[in-house]
């Protein structure tokens, strides 16, 4: 794929981060716009659509996130662009990773399973953390996009990337159903509806073994080949890390426009106050349906994409509740309802716990579900905000030792540097608290 | 169709739908008073028939004579658990209700499947496999005394948030847990009680039904999944729509079992899950309502 050289560029980009003023800080941010290219191809067209709506919002106030205030009321005036930088930034660096890791397999396939995690966190994200209605089934959509395209493909010879928007769109018409049924109701509905779907639907997978290959699951026919979404051994690893790096960063990009959409700002208020947004004139159940299908949509191509990926899907896990609680943990550990924090989530946790399976493989089975209870049970008792509540003490400090720092070169602190200084280490934690 | 067969499959489908009311009186209690939904209530359970089989395995006793026990253990447990996680929950986002017993029961299945490994046991004891007949019908002894003690249970709490001063404080906190504070009522304790009662009650039922199931340590999953059905069929916080939701999702998944395969037959009682939540999410004993109070 020709997708290596030009994502190794945004990696030195990356590199000089201190030197910071308007034109720098822009130039990552074109990167990523170029970077998303690949977005739209791996991704089968879906991220990319969705956003353009949002687009005239977006673009102009992305820029300053509101938490950010703090970050940006000093900077010059290049610092305006400072909050979306770092996000682009952080990914375009991510993107060269893939790249640097390609002698490693084993590291490269923990990298590229951390971008699909963290993308099906985001996505889940964004019904239950913009939403604010959880849900605990979204394996549902996961796996009913692995089973569709598979099965078309397996069964009927359908390519997968026609499989993909069959997927997507018995997704979202699930989720419709779903939304329809739980959404007008308040409370823990929708949570124990999407349990029910997901089950109702693994015991159905396990039962129309004809079709779906029951309890052992469905083998995706090796055919590489692109028209297949299917890539020969060689570089294939590389090839699906830049995949799913494009789905992440076509979710996260996604996610950062809808913050600063109409939609999105609906959300926040339906999120905080049901009664009052409705009072206000918003369409809460339209939005809500909207998210979720949103979020549905993007999990059913995530689950397609790992079908191509595994070329083998069994039911046990593309349908199970621990899958759908490990979306859901990613994000809650990161940080829910912000665009990055999914991506802190499953960049932490998932390589974390696959390293120290691989470290001590006396391990028993179940450890690494042990821990993530565990996590799950600390992160939401002590810190709910997640990983994205430690961006700001980190850009105070940051900022902090940048001003003594040039105290000390007796220059005068610019504060558009500290804020680029802080995107390498902290990376786009600023706009979370939307 | 042969009319034993009609009584057969009645008296199945009742004796285990004893078994989920029994599971679910606890969840519906917990709800009900708390808004909260224990989401490692089917952990619970199966915690509780692991106690039972070791029990059995280190001592000898039967599950018979260790289930008040292990109901006293649940008690304790759940009393623990509410001080180290749930109380800490209870006036937090959703975000934290939910998740905190999720991953609450997360680690517990896991943990099981760390020190227990993921094989099936089973208790072998005479009492285990004793039938019972009735006429024509021949049931699983242990079943029935499930049967007697969830039928014996809920009537004896029933008859405590009825008529007893603590229960008088469990109805007055459901109501209105404001005013219930104003009227000198110990919230935290009240909590703190049903909790702890809440978790005993899922563990006498594990205890009784460590005999007719096989145990291990995802074995709770299909039961909660199925407490919650019961929950929202019979309304949720009521403890009569527990008790009738579970015998009629009983007789449901038995005759379903008859007439479509087992392996389907948990699949019509989630259909008939969200047949509840589009067409009375009150449930069947809910009050008008009882759908949207103070669980936001």
């Amino acid at each position: 794929m020709t997708q290596a050289p030009r994502s190794q560029a945004p990696s030195h980009q990356a590199a000089p981060p201190l030197a910071a003023d308007a034109r720098t800080v822009r130039d990552p941010a074109a990167q990523a716009q170029t970077a998303r290219d690949p977005a739209a191809g791996g991704g089968g067209g879906a991220p990319a659509g969705a956003p353009d709506a949002a687009t005239p919002t977006a673009e102009g106030s992305s820029a300053a996130g509101s938490n950010d205030a703090a970050a940006s009321a000093a900077a010059e005036p290049g610092g305006r662009l400072s909050a979306a930088a770092p996000a682009a930034l952080g990914l375009a660096a991510l993107l060269g990773l893939p790249a640097l890791l390609e002698g490693s397999p084993f590291y490269l396939e923990i990298l590229a399973l951390v971008f699909l995690w963290g993308a099906m966190a985001g996505a889940w994200n964004i019904v239950s953390g913009y939403a604010g209605k959880f849900s605990l089934g979204h394996a549902a959509f996961f796996g009913l996009g692995a089973y569709a395209s598979s099965i078309l493909y397996a069964r009927g010879g359908v390519s997968p990337w026609l499989g993909i928007p069959v997927g997507m769109a018995l997704s979202v018409a699930l989720a419709a159903f779903i939304g329809l049924v739980t959404l007008r109701l308040k409370g823990k509905y929708m949570a124990l509806c999407t349990i029910a779907f997901v089950s109702l639907m693994e015991i159905l997978a396990v039962h129309f073994r004809d079709l779906t290959g029951g309890s052992e699951g469905l083998m995706v026919p090796y055919e590489p080949g692109l028209a297949n979404l299917t890539f020969a051994n060689d570089h294939e690893k590389l090839v699906w890390a830049y995949v799913f790096a494009a789905l992440a960063l076509g979710v996260f990009l996604l996610c950062r426009r809808l913050e600063r959409s109409p939609l999105g700002y609906r959300l926040a208020a339906l999120r905080e106050d049901e009664d009052a947004a409705e009072a206000l004139g918003v369409n809460t159940l339209a939005v809500k349906l909207t998210s979720f299908g949103l979020s549905a949509a993007l999990t059913s191509l995530g689950g397609s994409l790992y079908a191509q990926y595994m070329l083998w899907i069994e039911p046990q896990y593309v349908l199970s509740m621990e899958l759908s609680t490990q979306f859901a943990l990613f994000a809650i550990i990161g940080g829910v309802g912000s665009a990055v924090g999914p991506f802190l989530g499953a960049g932490l946790m998932f390589p974390l716990l696959t390293l120290s399976r691989s470290a001590f493989p006396g391990l028993p089975p179940g450890f690494n579900m042990l821990v993530y209870g565990l996590a799950l049970i600390v992160a939401v008792l002590f810190f709910p905000k997640g990983l994205i509540a430690l961006g700001p003490p980190l850009r105070r400090l940051a900022r902090l030792i940048g001003r003594t720092g040039r105290a000390r070169l007796g220059r005068r602190p610019a504060a558009g540097e500290t804020a680029a200084g802080l995107n390498a280490a902290e990376g786009p934690a600023g706009s979370s608290h939307a | 169709m042969d009319s034993s067969i009609i009584w057969q499959l009645a008296a199945s489908g009742l004796l285990i739908g004893g078994v989920y009311a029994l599971i679910s009186i606890g969840l519906t209690l917990i709800f009900g008073v708390m808004r909260i939904v224990n989401f490692a209530h089917g952990e619970f359970l199966m915690a509780s028939m692991f106690a039972a089989y070791w029990i059995h395995e280190l001592t000898g006793l039967t599950p018979y004579w260790s289930a008040p026990l292990i109901g006293l253990l649940m008690f304790g447990f759940g009393a623990l658990t509410h001080r180290l996680i749930i109380s800490r929950t209870l006036n937090s986002p959703m975000v934290v209700q939910i998740f905190a017993t999720v991953g609450l029961g997360l680690a517990m299945q896991n943990l099981a499947l760390v020190f227990f490994s993921g094989d099936y046991r089973t208790i072998r004891a005479a009492a285990a496999q004793a039938v019972v007949r009735f006429g024509p019908v021949q049931v699983s002894q242990s079943l029935v005394a499930a049967f007697g003690v969830a039928v014996v249970v809920s009537a004896l709490l029933l008859a405590f948030v009825s008529w007893t001063y603590p229960g008088l404080a469990i109805r007055a906190t459901v109501q209105n847990r404001v005013a219930a504070r104003l009227y000198g009522i110990n919230i935290e304790r009240v909590h703190l009680w049903t909790f702890a009662l809440g978790s005993g009650l899922v563990g006498l039922a594990g205890a009784l039904i460590s005999m007719t199931y096989p145990i291990y340590p995802s074995a709770g999953q299909n039961f909660g999944l199925a407490s919650f059905v019961v929950v929202v069929l019979g309304g949720m916080g009521s403890m009569t729509g527990a008790l009738v939701g579970g015998l009629l999702i009983g007789l449901v998944e038995t005759v379903s079992g008859f007439l479509i395969g087992d392996d389907l037959k948990k699949a019509v009682y989630f259909v008939m899950f969200i047949l509840v939540l589009t067409l009375r999410p009150t449930g069947l004993f809910g009050r008008r309502g009882s759908e949207e109070i103070g669980i936001k």
